[in-house]
């Protein structure tokens, strides 16, 4: 294993594989700042390009895209709204707010040092799970993750404060929404609202949320003017911003550890995709804060989580895609593709044959991310000062990117008429007091949290049992229940104290 | 009653008319289609009728409270305006790239944007409607090969709904 290891950082340190990795993280870097331009795109727009390339080179290469691109993507969250990459969406929730408190260079500086943290502790636990991924596999099927998006679910809703029944509407609305269009499991065209194409394939993800998040704030800068920092400078100038979000990922270690894990779990878990991570980590995070009213505000430990899990979930997703040769997600598929291109046959043997190229994914990942999180921290104060210019300029700007994000997801003119009406409804929703957190996390949930139900009842031949049967399952029922009466129990307690005031 | 808080339960009943239209639309799938739809549907009106109705409580209640001030309706009516104007500016880019397509729809939309809204001269207008669209043109059409949307006027084939 250690002559892998050895192997594997002696090519490292080569000049030209280390220059890949920088070319790697830039290109992420880029790619993941631009919307609707995501990771896999930069991947495959690679891929022809690595022909002649020795198989490690490609590795070191793709773990430096893989390495930045959650980063990047984080930058255009927490400057603009408007998540580069789908899995950055719950840091808008945050990151946002804190650059409107004219707090971008400390929210950027959280960022780059969480991302840093999370793809660590990502790799290591990668590295010391190796051996162990069989049982942690089999362990979370359909009904543990059925109830774990429930779980998500209620928890996100019962922590907004005084909003729990709008909250869970909102959610509700998000599920629904996600199961648009065809359905996978019954062959069933649904809720077409009279279109035979276009809503074939749903509601797509990425003009969705350029249209909720991107949109939706063009309309709000436009009505309030101004400039993104509410008070039209930065708090912090220099060094001293980033430092404070530094600082303030230590501080909040514990939501770094816990953002991490969930992102670990969920990547290892086929099929699940880092957005979902993304948003689990966010209300996990919620949950457990003492003061969960500061969640949507600019809360330092939010940012934090979802910057971990987003990193570490990389970390997870390679797990079966090493050792068993099962992409977690799309991006591990193209890698794979990338694999057997170079003549490595992916699966258990790949671990005891080429353990020196996944050494190579390891390290690459490792480095990519720290020179990612690097420039991060040096260039945070330059990009902050996007938030002093007036909205006025920046309005066109935003538009044509989030225009070109929602266009260039799979080239439909229409997935920019569907970003229009989702900033629309997002703005009104948002007006009369619903939060979009949830409608998005629903969203996001809904359509999975269906297939693993059904996949459910499948495996029991029809009966419920299965939810109450298995032990992981039963757990995160009993906790779906406390965090529900516990929700109640807040509400009415709050509405009590407001009938005394 | 205030314009907003009448406006808000406007919109929270008509907001009924969503997973109205999923739970009666689901009714005609099979079981294993309609189950979730169902579900979630039914749980979403309950919960928004129950939005409703204490709004409107709490609207009734706060009217008898406080009388409607006169300052509130003009900073609505305002709100309302520029969320229109915007909303027809987005609109406007649409149109213009579903028509000329991205860069000659990006190249209208930007300078007339900056020309009125943020009050530039039209000569920096459209030299910054130009950058962008260089920006846009060199970054997406030379270095990432992608096809932007030409527009119906110049061929492009119109999307099926």
């Amino acid at each position: 294993m250690f002559d892998s290891l050895l192997i594997a950082a002696s090519q490292l340190i080569d000049p030209y594989n280390f220059f890949l990795i920088l070319v790697g993280t830039l290109v992420g870097l880029v790619f993941g700042f631009l919307p609707g331009v995501t990771l896999l795109t930069a991947m495959a727009l690679f891929l022809p390009f690595t022909h002649g390339m020795k198989p490690i080179g490609v590795m070191f290469l793709f773990s430096g895209i893989m390495g930045s691109a959650p980063f990047g993507g984080s930058i255009s969250a927490i400057l603009f709204n408007i998540p580069g990459e789908p899995f950055n969406a719950a840091t808008c929730f945050d990151g946002y707010p804190m650059a409107r408190q004219g707090e971008a260079s400390r929210a950027l500086g959280i960022s780059a040092m969480a991302s840093a943290l999370g793809g660590l502790i990502g790799l290591v636990v990668l590295i010391l799970l190796i051996p162990a991924i069989r049982p942690i596999l089999f362990a979370f099927g359909p009904p543990e993750f059925f109830m774990v998006v429930l779980f998500g679910l209620v928890t996100i809703a019962v922590a907004i404060p005084g909003q729990m029944l709008k909250g869970l509407v909102a959610a509700g609305l998000g599920i629904l929404i996600s199961l648009i269009g065809f359905s996978s499991v019954t062959g069933v065209l649904r809720f077409s609202f009279g279109s035979q194409n276009y809503l074939w394939d749903g509601i797509k993800l990425v003009p969705f949320f350029i249209g909720i998040f991107a949109i939706n704030e063009i309309i709000d800068y436009f009505v309030h003017g101004g400039t993104i920092s509410l008070s039209g400078e930065r708090k912090d100038s220099g060094l001293t911003g980033v430092l404070r979000g530094v600082r303030d990922v230590f501080h909040h270690w514990y939501a770094v550890l816990q953002g991490s894990v969930v992102g670990l779990i969920i990547g290892i878990l086929p099929g699940v995709g880092g957005t979902v991570s993304n948003f689990l980590a966010y209300s996990m995070a919620r949950q457990v804060s003492k003061d969960p009213g500061r969640f949507g505000k600019g809360a330092p430990d939010a940012i934090a989580a979802v910057e971990a899990s987003n990193n570490s979930k990389d970390g997870g997703d390679l797990l079966p895609t090493v050792a068993f040769g099962i992409p977690g997600s799309s991006t591990m598929a193209l890698l794979l593709g990338a694999f057997i291109l170079h003549g490595i046959n992916p699966g258990p043997l790949l671990v005891r044959d080429h353990l020196d190229i996944v050494w190579a994914i390891i390290l690459g990942r490792l480095v990519s991310n720290l020179i990612a999180s690097a420039i991060g921290l040096i260039a945070a104060d330059f990009l902050a000062r996007a938030t002093t210019i007036s909205v006025m300029y920046l309005v066109p700007v935003i538009l044509t990117l989030a225009f070109l994000g929602a266009y260039a997801d799979r080239e439909n003119v229409l997935d920019i008429a569907l970003a229009i009406v989702s900033g629309v409804i997002g703005y009104m929703l948002s007006r009369c007091g619903f939060p979009v957190v949830t409608l998005v996390i629903g969203f996001v949930l809904g359509n999975i949290g269906e297939l693993a139900f059904l996949q459910s009842l499948q495996m029991s031949f029809g009966s419920y049992s299965i939810f109450f049967t298995r032990p992981i399952s039963l757990l995160l029922f009993i906790g779906i229940v406390v965090t529900c009466l516990y929700g109640f129990y807040k509400m009415l307690r709050e509405r009590a104290r407001k009938r005394e005031t | 009653m205030k314009a907003h808080v009448v406006g808000r339960l406007l919109f929270n009943v008509l907001l009924l008319g969503f997973p109205a239209y999923f739970f009666c639309d689901a009714l005609g799938y099979s079981d294993r289609a309609r189950l979730i739809p169902v579900l979630i549907s039914v749980v979403v009106i309950l919960l928004q009728l129950t939005v409703v109705v204490s709004d409107y409580l709490e609207a009734a209640r706060s009217s008898g409270e406080i009388e409607s001030t006169s300052s509130e309706t003009p900073s609505l009516k305002r709100e309302s305006l520029q969320v229109m104007i915007i909303v027809a500016w987005t609109l406007f880019y649409f149109v213009a790239v579903y028509f000329v397509g991205f860069l000659l729809g990006s190249l209208v939309f930007f300078a007339t944007f900056l020309w009125s809204c943020a009050r530039t001269s039209w000569l920096t207008a459209l030299g910054g409607a130009l950058i962008l669209v260089g920006f846009v043109w060199g970054l997406f059409i030379k270095i990432l090969s992608f096809e932007l949307y030409s527009g119906v006027l110049f061929g492009a084939a119109r999307p099926l709904l």
